[in-house]
């Protein structure tokens, strides 16, 4: 199988950056062995050894190696049988190869808008839409060579920097932004009930589910700008303490209303806490609080402790919230009385904001305020021509047209358009290029403090600060980015997203697509955070599912229908979260596939990610497995080969139709490989859903009543036999046959991965002569395998990575 | 038979001879139309009856045995290649032909789609393939046809008259970073450097555009609210939407426009009610009578619209002669040929105006017209809008000789 990583690797490898002087000896080898076929006179393939200077010549030697070594060259009928000796031509080959440094690039959209994240601050801030999108099917989505720059992609870009100078320096008064100063008072929900006894005063109830049952609510006020507005309420405790001891006190949240189809029911976990107000008094008194608030966002008010936060439950229904309200009135639990609130504002600008005090120095505050922002866009300390440049800019435009925010504007406007801003790897700083690459790979965002002065101290290629900077790094919570990035890559949770599923074809709900892209990196995140050897990707004793997909598996009932499901999660407006699902110890009724579901080859996404909502694709399937687990890439198919059709109905079975492709030499050549391990996973359907038989035709009259469950789709086709061969003769059997071949070959598994890490993070794909440095990290492998995050500290260390200093 | 025949004779008088057309619309349903209501050789087809009642019998013809070829698989996963004409991401005719027709509008072009969808809503691809983000919010072309206000449009000059300057700066910025760079790096770069030029282009473009003025929006339509374009208003969304295409041709803001009428599970508000089952459900019909019947009222919403924007066009004059939709070629059809059994084959296709040679109906898969793609029908609507084009995508032939 090895030698399909070289076939691509020839046909990748391109125009090499290193071009390796040759040693006599090696050009001696050659001449006696291969120009015969690969000189002067004969370019079989296209390949010549002939020409000692010729670009991509290192890759092309390894190649050449590595085909002599698995004994596919020479050829069986080639005129000369030499005893060969490949190792020596290994070596002498890379002699004199140089350590490849990663290519200059552009950050991905999503670098692009967690770096803007990270350094502005800004809550909630979004791409525009007019940003094009990259493909939804990429296996790597750093590569310099895909990441092309086009005029939509700046014109995008001009529009988001744009945005971003907004938040930050508010333009004065005048003809262009006016800061719009709003109030208004409030508004109840229905967490607030009308005080027995007082008419004018309401209480809250305690229940801090959502808006709808636990707040005071005020929609009329949406902020205009970003700002600092004050909150001022009028209220009264009925008690000098709560359910915890302490005195009440009211949370104040931060909505925007625009995100949430019925923003009054917007949950509340997950929202921003702006401000915690106690209330001390027995008797009405106004209290006041500062509220940071973004542009577009409202507030939520909740009584915090009037009620254990364990008595809510986190997806109640409508009924059940009304039931829970009714319950908390009726508590005789001490609460808060409210007589009046008022927010107003904004009364001035946010930290974060940028904003020109009259008089003073000038330029000395446009100093203080964009030098800092500047050296974090750029990743890197400014010389001190580009510091004066960038000031005097500022303040040229700032004067030119009439207020120094403009100057400000202009120039963040400027900054976010700069290639040292889009781009990384430019070569101006190496220590700190390495520092933004460590934040990218890691962080899929912005260098942070730390990670800037050692770049700045010059130690950070010391392999023990780096190895301390790799595990401080995996312990931040920004690396959940890294772990959403690497479902989107690799478990095909992005494609997941948008993929179209047909519901009259297999057994679907939006449910399923939430718990197949959660249960994804639920299951990426669990082996990185403890640490799981990488074996676990291979197969493991757990795996996630949720309550929708636990029912589409077969587990056994009494179970809500589908649409009770929906409804619950229309009123509650949460989805039901994967929960960890232990598969050495299943109820005893649960389908025996349930238990094979380890690994990521049991996880939906993957399975789904290969097709095309509609059917399977058993040859995706297989170039899948070969890729991403494997380590081996097969070419694409040449172009004039027409597609199986899907029509499964016919009296051919999908193996035998396969077969066809064994028939030519052409063919078999890749297919060997990719149909069996294609063929053993066809007992999942498009989604990942099991099956015995294919649907042979859509479903019929009346498919809507989806309750029944899978065996309401006709699956009166072919039943689906699972076993399959390997080329060297091995038979598998399903999903399991799979797994235990990669169990008993785990360098191959642990290759693949250190590819697929150091391809990401370094922006290129992997040539025949990187080879080495993956063969060293196997090799280094500490004694029981490595770890997931041990293998990212391998691949961090290496010198792939670290590039040429 | 006979009604939709004589209109064939009566469209086939058309002088062939006439200036090019310089206007293209594409619309598209990612949903399909029910085929044997749609194509004009059925007798009095119900799909058609809105354009017939709107006196537009002699201006369209409908066109079937055509479709892209290609692999048949998920047919939702293809239908956005209606107007590539490709399984793959190639560009899309709209976007072929816009900078072409666009040199003297505002927009070169238009990207709108019938409200949101999980899917990505557009038919049109650019020039590299990439999808191009569509209008979802009928407000957003609104603002985009009428300008939005004067202390948009004083925001907006400063805007590029200091974004122009300062891409200026960084075209020198960008030259002397790439001196430190090796080769490859330095091409990477360039990239951008061309990206620089290309927007400083645009946006010399847009200031001269702004200082222009905007049209005065008509007395009596309503600025839409913003934001109600949720799954179920789909209809009501299309509706506004096929309005203000008119008003985006008649008051020449663009000549390209694209409409995506997007796939949603969701079950759509029909007159102020809510249909019993999803529009996908729907296209599902299993024959179902019941089912058929819930579809065609939505199809017929999408063809009522489309007859009101024609008729609209065609008694608007085009200020060089003749009236709006002379001059204007509108595509309307879908990339599914059968959504309830997702066939990719057969698509329903239909083209109107821009000074053709229509003939009702034309039958594609035939003996004497055998062989031809959707595609041989778009090079002929490349030509007529005065585009050479040798061939477009999957095409083999062309329609000259059946539609000029």
């Amino acid at each position: 199988m090895r030698a399909w990583w070289l076939a691509v690797g020839l046909c990748l490898a391109g125009p090499a950056r290193a071009t390796a002087q040759v040693a006599e000896p090696v050009q001696a080898f050659l001449s006696t062995y291969c120009f015969e076929c690969h000189g002067p006179d004969r370019q079989k393939s296209g390949v010549r050894f002939d020409d000692a200077e010729a670009e991509g010549r290192v890759s092309l030697l390894e190649l050449a190696a590595e085909l002599v070594e698995e004994g596919h060259m020479p050829p069986e009928d080639a005129p000369l049988h030499p005893d060969v000796e490949p190792r020596a031509l290994h070596a002498l080959s890379l002699a004199e190869a140089p350590t490849p440094r990663p290519p200059l690039r552009r950050l991905t959209g999503t670098e692009l808008l967690n770096t803007a994240r990270d350094v502005f601050g800004i809550r909630g801030l979004e791409l525009p839409p007019s940003m094009p999108s990259e493909p939804d099917d990429l296996a790597v989505d750093t590569l310099a060579d895909e990441l092309h720059i086009s005029v939509a992609q700046l014109d995008a870009n001009l529009e988001f920097a744009t945005r971003i100078a907004d938040e930050v320096v508010p333009l004065p008064d005048g003809p262009r932004i006016a800061l719009r100063s709003v109030a208004a008072t409030w508004r109840l929900s229905r967490m607030a009930w009308r005080s027995p006894g007082n008419p004018k005063t309401y209480a809250f109830t305690g229940v801090n589910l959502a808006g709808r049952s636990g707040a005071v609510w005020d929609d009329d006020l949406v902020a205009p700008t970003a700002g600092v507005y004050t909150l001022e309420l009028r209220v009264a405790a009925d008690a000098p303490s709560g359910d915890d001891g302490r005195p009440l006190r009211l949370g104040v949240f931060a909505v925007n209303p625009s995100r949430y189809e019925s923003p009054e029911r917007a949950p509340r976990a997950g929202l921003p806490l702006l401000a915690t107000i106690e209330v001390p008094g027995l008797e009405l008194e106004t209290l006041t609080a500062d509220i940071e608030l973004e542009r577009g966002e409202t507030i939520h008010v909740y009584c915090l402790n009037r009620l254990a936060p364990s008595e809510v439950p986190g997806d109640a229904n409508r009924n059940e919230l009304a039931d829970l309200v009714d319950a908390a009135k009726a508590d005789p639990a001490p609460t808060v009385r409210i007589a009046h609130m008022r927010l107003a504002g904004p009364v001035h600008a946010l930290p974060r904001q940028i904003v020109l005090g009259s008089g003073g120095d000038k330029p000395q505050q446009i100093r203080a305020a964009l030098l800092p922002l500047a050296e974090r866009l750029f990743r890197r300390p400014l010389t001190r021509a580009e510091s004066e440049a960038l000031i005097a800019d500022a303040l040229e435009h700032g004067r030119a047209v009439g207020h120094l925010a403009f100057g400000l504007h202009r120039s963040l406007r400027r900054l976010l358009c700069s290639p040292q801003f889009l781009f990384l790897e430019l070569g101006e700083a190496p220590d700190h290029d390495l520092a933004t690459r460590l934040a990218l790979f890691l962080w899929r965002g912005a260098p942070d403090a730390e990670l800037m002065r050692h770049a700045a101290a010059g130690d950070l290629r010391d392999p023990a600060v780096l190895r301390v900077q790799v595990q401080r790094l995996l312990d931040d919570a920004r690396s959940q980015r890294f772990v959403t990035a690497l479902a989107e890559t690799w478990l095909g949770t992005r494609r997941m997203q948008s993929l179209i599923v047909c519901n009259q074809r297999v057994l679907w709900s939006e449910l399923l697509r939430y718990g197949y892209v959660r249960s994804a990196e639920l299951f990426l995140s669990d082996v990185l955070v403890d640490d799981l050897p990488v074996t676990t990707f291979i197969d493991s004793n757990f795996t996630y599912a949720s309550a929708p997909m636990r029912i589409a598996w077969g587990f056994p009932g009494p179970h809500p229908t589908w649409d009770e499901m929906e409804d619950r999660r229309a009123q509650s407006l949460t989805w039901p979260e994967p929960e960890r699902l232990d598969l050495a110890d299943l109820p005893p009724d649960v389908p025996a596939h349930v238990a094979q579901r380890g690994g990521v080859l049991g996880l939906p996404s993957v399975l789904s990610g290969t097709g095309d909502g509609v059917e399977s694709s058993p040859i995706l399937r297989g170039v899948w497995v070969l890729e991403h687990l494997f380590g081996t890439r097969p070419p694409p198919p040449p172009p004039d080969v027409p597609a199986l059709l899907p029509d499964t109905s016919g009296a051919l079975t999908v193996a035998e139709r396969l077969s066809a492709h064994t028939a030519s030499p052409s063919c078999a050549r890749c297919h060997a490989d990719i149909d069996p391990l294609g063929l053993a996973l066809e007992n999942f359907d498009a989604v990942g859903g099991w099956r015995e038989s294919y649907a042979s035709r859509l479903a019929p009259e009346g498919v809507a009543d989806r309750d029944a469950g899978p065996s309401t789709f006709a699956s009166d086709g072919a039943s689906i036999d699972a076993t399959a061969v390997l080329p060297d003769g091995e038979r598998i059997d399903g999903l399991a046959g799979i797994k235990r071949h990669l169990l008993e070959r785990p360098e191959l598994f642990t290759a693949c991965l250190a590819t697929k890490l150091l391809e990401t993070a370094t922006g290129r794909r992997l040539e025949p002569a990187d080879r080495r440095f993956i063969d060293a990290i196997v090799a280094a492998e500490p004694e029981g395998g490595y770890g997931f995050r041990g293998l990212i500290e391998a691949a961090v260390v290496s010198e792939l990575f670290l590039g040429a200093p | 038979m006979g009604g939709r025949q004589k209109a064939s004779a009566q469209g086939s008088r058309v002088t062939p001879a006439r200036p090019a057309a310089k206007r293209l619309v594409c619309v598209g349903t990612l949903l399909g139309f029910y085929a044997p209501e749609f194509f004009g050789s059925a007798a009095d087809p119900r799909l058609l009856r809105p354009l017939d009642d709107a006196g537009l019998t002699a201006r369209f013809t409908t066109l079937s045995g055509l479709d892209h070829g290609g692999p048949v698989g998920n047919g939702h996963d293809h239908a956005q290649g209606l107007y590539t004409g490709t399984v793959g991401q190639g560009v899309s005719l709209d976007q072929l032909a816009a900078p072409a027709l666009g040199r003297e509008t505002r927009s070169e072009s238009l990207q709108l789609s019938a409200g949101t969808s999980q899917t990505r809503p557009t038919l049109s691809f650019s020039s590299a393939g990439v999808p191009m983000p569509a209008i979802v919010d009928p407000a957003e072309l609104f603002a985009r046809l009428f300008g939005g206000g004067e202390a948009a449009q004083q925001r907006r000059a400063y805007l590029l008259e200091s974004g122009g300057s300062l891409l200026d700066d960084l075209g020198g910025e960008a030259r002397r970073v790439a001196k430190g760079l090796g080769a490859e790096d330095r091409r990477r770069l360039d990239e951008y450097l061309t990206s620089l030029r290309g927007l400083e282009c645009r946006l010399d473009r847009r200031e001269a555009w702004l200082e222009r003025g905007f049209p005065e929006p008509p007395a009596d339509l309503r600025p839409p609210t913003p934001g109600a374009t949720g799954g179920s208003q789909l209809l009501e969304t299309e509706e506004l939407m096929w309005n203000l295409m008119a008003l985006a041709l008649q008051t020449d803001a663009t000549r390209v426009l694209s409409l995506s009428i997007p796939i949603t599970f969701r079950a759509l508000l029909l007159d102020g009610e809510l249909m019993d089952t999803g529009y996908h459900g729907l296209s599902h019909h299993g024959n179902d009578p019941k089912r058929i019947e819930g579809l065609l009222q939505i199809e017929e919403r999408h063809m009522r619209g489309a007859a009101r924007f024609l008729a609209t066009l065609a008694r608007t004059p085009d200020p060089e002669g003749g009236s709006l939709l002379d001059s204007t070629v509108v595509l309307i059809g879908s990339g599914m040929g059968n959504a309830a059994t997702h066939q990719r084959r057969n698509l329903p296709l239909l083209v109107a105006g821009g000074g053709l040679r229509h003939r009702g109906h034309l039958s594609c898969a035939t003996e004497a017209l055998p062989n031809l793609r959707a595609c041989d029908l778009f090079v002929t609507v490349l030509r007529r809008l005065g585009i050479e084009a040798p061939a477009f995508s999957s095409s083999a032939a062309d329609l000259d000789g059946e539609l000029t």
